[in-house]
């Protein structure tokens, strides 16, 4: 089944610009850095010039690609060393495009933040925002068995209004949509009468601004937003495992994982192929061993870092064994990408990211 | 593959530590922390023994010391030193914050699978037994401590929960296949490292790098490395250190290695794939030499 209530409301370099003179969004891209720029070539075709200013933290990067004329200029800031803000005017599809190869380059140490579904509600329910629409985006990776009677193959769907909140009820309460309803984007306006902005977040990072009379409301949805993703990376990563020296003794530490799924996997062995072919968005490598019919391990690399990983699988859940050191970012990714290609309904075990090391 | 009956019993009872209800958290119930890994312990009598994991609760002021047999021996002279283990043995030990040291007690408690529990349930009648079924988890003789005595009356199911496999990454009882999938793993795990970090090994570099490891390395195939005993590191050491050799002798694997160190970024995903097919060849080799027997299987 394929739905697709919208043609999505992008900028884009083929539509005409509609009145000369139009001002272009304000967009921005919350990046993760685990490392600077890298010194040699980026692993693919993108060529980037760094230029300083005269504050240390911010920089103009510009991106294009070797066999391609058009460029977009970023401006960085890198005043939190992780997690950097690129804003840009440029149309929306070319800044998008050109931030994936910057992200994606196999020799920088960079990831998008991933938003899973349940924060991005968080976010639109903090104080000072009103909820104005959202946009959904599904898409079946793991089309497993192709014999059995199709669910949702692929969901596109954007809704605005007063009364968003109540399509989505609705939506909820079809069974044959219940696992393909995860947030692309959502709609806020934040601030107060005169000094408000229209903003919309997606879940892989982005901030665009829609209209309204308040930079400062488009920060501060945006350091919100920081502020909650990093406290969920410091706790994830607070928990994985590792060693610690005590008083000559070596104590082991830390917790695993767990994503429970409402959508059972029919078919675990063929899912890790898909989720561990070191493709985006997954960016995981990975060897399995069956442990039996129902239980698999994956031996993993995760190609954002380097780092080993390891998951065990079986048909309603997903462990995670985070090494000490290793990016908690990773957790994100799948938990929020599993979302989007799997089951909107994935649930990450809260209770476990509890109790972080003493 | 199953990883060896050592290495599922250790996860089986760190599990039981954490509060993962997809498992069965029944040690974290009741306020349980591992302590240590397999470090010997002095006992008052002169003797020493080795427990596989030593685990206490604060809030029991109790130490549970695990005595963890996946095979079907148990050393009886280590079991007879247990009998003198007294919790002031353990007091420098188990945790610096445990509000009331003298009055802690302890357990030891004997670990086993089921398919082995007729081998151990005689030779260890003194101490209770946790027994690992497919479906559940049993106990048999008492603990001196109540509330344990309460929790594991009767068996545990264990249908529907998902064994934690992971936070005891492999022994040196774990088939070379099992390891290898570690090793495999790491290798390019430090490859793809370097590469993002613009460092480049000649194939020599590369090799000496991980064949010939030190402790610092060895953390990176097996991060409870520096846990372990010193006999446990020398055994899990000379596996490691053949299994790698191994590795790096096969032209496939270090053709797609070298392709990744070179970082030509955009032949990463094709040679990654090329290198989990060289990887999973291996595996498999290694699993059919397990399958023969060879001459030192036989009895002199």
């Amino acid at each position: 089944m394929m739905v697709s209530a919208y043609e999505p409301i992008e900028e884009t370099s083929a539509q005409p610009v509609p009145h000369a003179g139009h001002p272009r969004l304000l967009k921005t891209y919350l990046m993760e850095a685990n490392k600077g720029l890298p010194e040699g070539n980026y692993g693919n075709d993108l060529i980037v010039e760094k230029k300083l200013t005269n504050i240390p933290e911010i920089c103009v990067l510009t991106l294009r690609r070797s066999n391609d004329h058009k460029s977009v200029r970023f401006y960085v800031d890198t005043s939190d060393k992780r997690f950097w803000l690129l804003h840009t005017n440029a149309l929306a599809t070319d800044a998008r495009s050109l931030f994936d190869d910057l992200v994606f380059s196999p020799n920088a140490s960079f990831d998008k933040t991933w938003l899973p579904r349940q924060m991005i509600q968080e976010i639109a329910d903090l104080p000072r925002n009103t909820f104005r629409g959202f946009g959904l985006f599904y898409k079946d990776f793991f089309d497993l068995n192709p014999q059995t009677e199709k669910s949702v193959e692929s969901l596109k769907m954007r809704v605005s209004g007063s009364s968003s909140m109540d399509a989505l009820e609705a939506l909820r309460s079809k069974d044959k949509l219940r696992h393909s309803l995860a947030y692309d984007k959502i709609r806020v306006r934040r601030g107060d009468l005169k000094e408000y902005v229209i903003d919309e977040l997606s879940y892989e990072g982005r901030f665009s601004a829609w209209r309204g009379t308040s930079v400062d409301a488009y920060i501060s949805l945006i350091e919100m937003t920081l502020r909650k993703y990093r406290s969920e990376i410091e706790l994830i990563e607070e928990n994985s495992l590792g060693i610690k020296q005590v008083e000559n003794r070596t104590l082991v530490e830390g917790q695993a994982y767990d994503l429970i799924f409402e959508r059972e996997i029919p078919d675990i062995s063929l899912f890790i192929d898909i989720l561990a072919s070191a493709r985006e968005p997954f960016r995981l490598w990975g060897l399995k061993n069956k442990i039996s019919p129902q239980e698999f391990q994956v031996f993993g690399v995760d190609l954002h870092t380097g780092d080993p990983i390891n998951l065990e699988i079986s048909p309603r859940l997903l462990r995670i064994y985070l090494q000490e050191g290793s990016c908690g970012n990773t957790v994100l990714r799948l938990y929020t990408n599993l979302q989007h290609y799997f089951d909107s309904n994935l649930e990450l075990d809260r209770d476990l990211l509890q109790k972080a090391k003493s | 593959m199953q990883p060896s009956g050592h290495t599922r019993l250790m996860n089986f009872v760190i599990g039981m530590c954490k509060k993962d209800e997809q498992w069965i958290p029944v040690l974290y119930k009741m306020g349980y922390e591992l302590q240590i890994i397999e470090q010997t312990i002095h006992v008052s009598s002169g003797d020493a023994v080795k427990p596989d994991l030593v685990t206490a609760s604060n809030a029991l002021l109790h130490s549970l010391v695990f005595e963890v047999k996946g095979g079907k021996s148990l050393d009886i002279e280590q079991l007879k030193h247990y009998s003198n283990l007294t919790p002031e043995d353990l007091r420098w030990l188990t945790w610096v914050s445990i509000y009331d040291k003298t009055h802690l007690q302890l357990d030891v408690c004997i670990c086993d699978l089921e398919e082995n529990h007729d081998y151990i349930r005689p030779i260890s009648s003194q101490f209770p037994i946790l027994t690992f079924g497919i479906t559940q988890l049993t106990k048999e003789g008492s603990f001196k401590n109540g509330e344990l005595n309460r929790t594991f009356k009767n068996p545990i199911s264990l249908s529907g929960k998902s064994q934690p496999l992971s936070y005891y990454p492999f022994s040196d009882q774990d088939d070379n296949a099992y390891i290898a999938i570690h090793v495999l793993r790491t290798i390019l795990s430090l490859a793809l490292k370097d590469s993002k970090n613009g460092h480049e090994f000649s194939e020599k570099e590369l090799k000496d790098k991980i064949v010939t490891f030190d402790d610092v390395m060895a953390s990176n195939f097996n991060y409870v490395w520096k846990t372990l005993s010193t006999e446990h590191r020398n055994s899990l050491r000379a596996k490691i250190e053949d299994i790698s050799r191994k590795i790096l002798e096969k032209d496939g694997i270090k053709q797609s290695l070298g392709i990744i160190q070179q970082k030509k970024g955009y032949k990463i995903a094709r040679n990654l794939d090329q290198f989990k097919r060289e990887a999973i060849g291996l595996i498999e080799e290694l699993e059919s030499e397990r399958g023969q027997t060879g001459l030192t299987d036989f009895p002199h």
